[in-house]
């Protein structure tokens, strides 16, 4: 290498060492920032947090000052958070009071500002005050919401619409959560509780009605297994009657499993002998919590060709208050079948040790 | 006074909104905002009553109770359990493990002192007993 050569090598060494040590400085910076800004809004919402509460605290026992200044700008989301937070930890006259509250601090209106802001956080927090103070001026940008592509944001403004007008917010909300497939059923049951269990469950019972795609069906019929309401489970028993998709039975038989109607029994055994396995154990399992002395239908179970099917059919038998004493051994002893017997022992050993 | 109470609950503004209300109806009352620190508030002297919340970091409220149940002194301390709503089998544990009540969130604050009062009669009659 000739000497000219070293020197704009050693040249470049040096000008990529020099930018590595700026770029490492402003990386540094950057971090520091970032800290400081974190650690500064900390205090201030702390702050915020600190002068509101004692007139949140005394608000829920009904004491509220003659004077109530109106939320500043700056204090917005962290109180709108605060009050939601506790708002959501009772119930009766301590809500009732805080509700009061904020109708006489205007949070309506500050909520209703912030559910413009960049944060999501701060815009769920107006979404959800602006639902529990029934604020009827905001429908129209809770509706803009409900396509939004934050789920939690979606969620809280069907949660809102409803808590402002149960029938409209239901009517709106019930098809949406049908089709939000990133939407949880338990969390769906959620969105749809504020407007009463019985209302909900009616809302989606039209939906299951009105839809024939298998996988709409499986959704909605987990959503109403959530509400536990008569009016879901009766139009659980008229899917499952017209049916044949395993997926929807197996979600049915969950249903009605759950509810423990023994008047659903029949309804039931006519799924006994279906050919994917996964209905049979859902059908064992809702015999077996029917608490029907239905003997002969087990032991038969005991011996299907699917190890959950056996398993769930041991248990029922295992749990049967009334066999005559000595039953279940000699049948885990002889039962002709090899794998009915390791599946009844299984169960009664399992039954022993809890 | 009412009564010493102690409050396990590991949300800062709820721990508060407990102190407070049972402070403003005359309780003297102890807090621990984790398991940890309530297992450590139990090498002191028993409280009247314990309001234990079920979701704990560290140490969760079903182990907090186990551990109230293994102490000669706490033993006969009664223990309301502050669970979430529809926390069936949470429940279910908790009285497994000894509970004496559960109140599920959202509750009311009055129905939450309620119960407090009668666990604490309870308990009185029984060492009048």
């Amino acid at each position: 290498m000739t000497a000219g050569a070293e020197t704009v090598v050693v040249e470049l060494a040096i000008r990529t060492g020099v930018v590595a040590l700026v770029l490492t400085g402003l990386l540094l910076v950057v971090a520091f920032l970032a800290r400081y800004g974190l650690v500064r809004r900390r205090h201030r919402r702390s702050d915020v947090e600190a002068a509101w509460m004692p007139l949140l605290l005394n608000a829920m026992r009904g004491e509220v000052p003659d004077q109530v200044r109106t939320l500043r700008r700056p204090e917005r989301g962290a109180v709108l958070a605060l009050w939601n937070q506790l708002a959501d930890t009772v119930q009766g006259a301590g809500y009732e009071h805080l509700v009061a509250f904020a109708r006489r601090a205007d949070f309506g209106q500050a909520a209703r500002r912030l559910l413009r802001h960049r944060d999501a956080a701060a815009r769920l927090a107006a979404a959800a005050t602006l639902g529990r103070l029934q604020d009827v001026r905001s429908v129209r940008s809770l509706q803009d919401l409900l396509d939004h592509p934050n789920l939690a944001l979606r969620a809280q403004a069907a949660r809102a619409l409803i808590r402002v007008d149960p029938d409209t917010g239901l009517r709106t909300a019930a098809p949406l959560v049908a089709r939000w497939d990133d939407c949880h059923p338990a969390a769906a049951v959620a969105i749809l509780t504020p407007a009463g269990p019985a209302r909900a469950a009616a809302a989606v019972a039209v939906e299951l009605r009105a839809t024939d795609n298998p996988g709409r069906q499986v959704r909605l019929v987990k959503i109403l297994d959530g509400l536990r309401q008569p009016s879901g489970v009766d139009a659980v028993r008229a899917l499952l009657r017209s049916t044949e998709n395993p997926e929807v039975i197996s979600a049915c038989l969950h249903v009605l499993a759950e509810y423990r109607d023994s008047a659903d029994a029949d309804l039931v055994r006519r799924f006994a002998d279906h050919p994917a396995p996964f209905v049979r154990v859902q059908v064992v399992n809702a015999l077996g919590r029917f608490r029907l002395e239905d003997l002969d239908f087990f032991v038969e179970k005991l011996g299907d060709r699917d190890w959950w099917v056996r398993y769930r059919a041991a248990h029922a038998l295992v749990a049967m208050p009334l066999l005559e004493p000595g039953y279940l051994e000699d049948l885990a002893a002889h039962h002709p079948d090899r794998f009915a017997r390791d599946a009844l022992q299984q169960a009664m050993t399992e039954r022993e040790a809890a | 006074m009412a009564g010493t109470v102690l409050v396990v609950e590991d949300e800062p503004q709820i721990l508060q909104l407990l102190e407070f209300w049972l402070q403003s109806e005359g309780y003297d009352v102890v807090t621990a905002s984790d398991g940890r620190a309530a297992v450590e508030q139990l090498d002191g002297d028993p409280t009247d009553i314990v309001i234990l919340d079920v979701m704990l970091p560290h140490v969760s409220g079903i182990e907090v109770l186990e551990k109230i149940r293994s102490l000669p002194g706490w033993r006969d301390t009664p223990v309301l359990m502050l669970t979430a709503k529809r926390a069936e089998q949470d429940i279910v544990r908790a009285f497994d493990a000894g509970a004496d009540d559960y109140v599920a969130k959202p509750f009311q604050l009055e129905e939450l002192v309620a119960r407090m009062q009668r666990l604490m009669r309870g308990r009185g009659r029984r060492d009048e007993g």
